[in-house]
């Protein structure tokens, strides 16, 4: 009902909104990345981005840039159509890197330890993470990962009892790693962010946090006694 | 009361205890909900936010700066000391500064043009830290407490305030960082978690009324009063990115898109938030 408010009242005003937005586009406002191809808004926001974010040391402010995925994802508010999805899938695939050994489930016990710790890449002046402790993936932000987690978050499905019907097979394992490293590679636009790809998570620690998910023993896939506790979704393969 | 009870009052609150939240189960979404608003309407009855606005009042009034005069002919949008229902209104655009502001950095300005105060500075110590005490902070809780029982009402209708929207409603759904998040990301799904912590959702009304009515805020976990400006900073900060500068364009689209959103919704603050 507001945005319909908005809207009228920007109708009426429509002329000397063109007008702004033309002497902005005049004013030499469009980016130096990406100049081209970016819509009237789009280069206002953008100079609106390099202004409020002005202070920020070189380094930092490079996070501020979107790569492509980010800008057509934004654009398409994550619902990307299928010619978009089909061009998203198979760039992001293309960059993924996969260790020189192949893909070898990891350390379980470490991994259980990425997915919950939080800690790690936050930067600026006020309170920057300390950037020689390790990062973890703070899956648990987003994910309930175990049958008996009571603290995770629900932005993304509940991992609970992952690993059962999956099992530790090949397939699985490329799976888990695809969909850590570059969410968008196995299901474009995706909310999750690409851990492997910015660099968030090493290799390594990918591959722990798959074993964490993947090994029957793991607290993710260790189902209560019925009676007790329900368990979580357990997902079937993709 | 006096300055040197405030760290005695905040410690006594941190003791309240918490409504019992069993981490052993998996809790109902709606239990903690309730036990939250339980917990809430706890604190309301002494709420030290109420000490923000007291020294907020006093700053307001008193002169200071430079050129040691108040704040009193400072024009929040409704002409120079009118401070009724003024923050309800903002952000909007002010035609001495040919911006759009919201009440933060308007305050910002009228400590800098009228009592003289250096911009640096104010920015740098906007939020408070440890035993440092941020003016500002009170000041917001102050001008913003004058708006309780309004309802929240931009106006857009300068075209520049139309323009700010729209940006802010883009960059609302902006991803960018090493996470690829957006403020949309988090915050356009009913009924979502981040760990414990609920959500919400730029798409239900009433839940946009409610957090946008409530700030600044008491904010237990802090021990103080934090704003919207600080709101906007801890949110960029989550998502990886460097601290956003305060009262900037980006901040003030924002809350100016936020606000709009939370159309009707009443001011009561300061709130009381974990």
């Amino acid at each position: 009902m507001s945005r319909v408010c908005v809207a009228e009242r920007c109708m009426g005003l429509l002329p000397a909104l063109l007008v702004g937005v033309l002497l902005l586009a005049l004013s030499g406002a469009s980016g130096p990345a990406r100049g081209q191809g970016l819509s009237a808004l789009e280069r206002q926001m953008e100079a609106v981005v390099r202004d409020s974010w002005g202070d920020a040391p070189g380094v930092e402010a490079r996070r501020l840039v979107q790569d492509d995925t980010q800008l057509e994802c934004s654009r398409v508010r994550n619902e990307p159509g299928d010619a978009l999805r089909e061009r998203i899938q198979k760039r992001e695939l293309a960059r993924i890197s996969y260790p020189e050994g192949g893909l070898v489930l990891g350390d379980p016990v470490a991994g259980e330890r990425y997915a919950k710790d939080g800690y790690g890449g936050r930067v600026g002046r006020l309170r920057p993470d300390d950037p020689a402790r390790p990062r973890g993936g703070n899956c648990q932000a987003c994910h309930v990962l175990e049958p008996r987690d009571g603290i995770g978050g629900t932005l993304g499905p509940s991992l609970a009892g992952f690993g059962i019907g999956l099992g530790t097979r090949p397939v699985a394992v490329r799976y888990v790693y695809d969909r850590i490293y570059n969410s968008h590679a196995v299901n474009p636009c995706s909310e999750m962010p690409r851990f492997g790809y910015h660099g968030f998570l090493t290799r390594q620690q990918i591959l722990d946090i798959a074993a964490y998910l993947l090994m029957p023993d793991s607290p993710v896939n260790r189902i209560e006694p019925p009676g007790s506790e329900p368990a979580g979704t357990v997902r079937p393969l993709p | 009361m006096s300055k040197s009870l405030l760290p005695i009052l905040a410690v006594v609150l941190l003791l309240v205890p918490l409504p019992s939240i069993g981490l052993a189960q998996t809790p109902a979404a709606s239990d903690v909900a309730d036990s939250i608003a339980e917990y809430r309407r706890m604190l309301r009855e002494g709420n030290p936010g109420e000490l923000w606005v007291a020294r907020g009042k006093r700053l307001y009034h008193t002169p200071r700066g430079p050129n040691g005069v108040s704040l009193d002919a400072c024009d929040l949008g409704l002409g120079p000391g009118e401070l009724e229902g003024a923050f309800a209104a903002l952000p909007r655009y002010f035609e001495d500064a040919g911006r759009v502001q919201d009440l933060e950095s308007r305050l910002v300005f009228c400590m800098t043009h009228l009592q003289g105060f250096a911009r640096e500075p104010l920015l740098r110590e906007a939020f408070s830290s440890g035993e440092r005490e941020s003016d500002l902070e009170a000041l917001a809780a102050y001008v913003a407490s004058r708006s309780n029982g309004y309802p929240l009402a931009v106006e857009l209708s300068h075209p520049r305030e139309l323009e700010m929207y729209r940006i802010g409603e883009g960059l609302f759904h902006r991803r960018s960082g090493p996470l690829d998040l957006s403020c949309a990301t988090c915050h356009s799904r009913e009924q979502r978690r981040i760990r414990m912590h609920g959500l919400m959702n730029i798409h239900n009304p009433a839940q946009v009324r409610d957090v946008m009515g409530s700030w600044p805020t008491y904010r237990v976990s802090q021990g103080t009063v934090r704003t919207l400006q600080h709101r906007m900073w801890d949110c960029h900060w989550q998502m990886r990115l460097p601290d956003v500068g305060y009262g900037s364009d980006a901040t003030v689209a924002l809350i100016l898109f936020l606000n709009e959103q939370a159309r009707g919704g009443e001011v009561d603050v300061p709130g009381v938030r974990r």
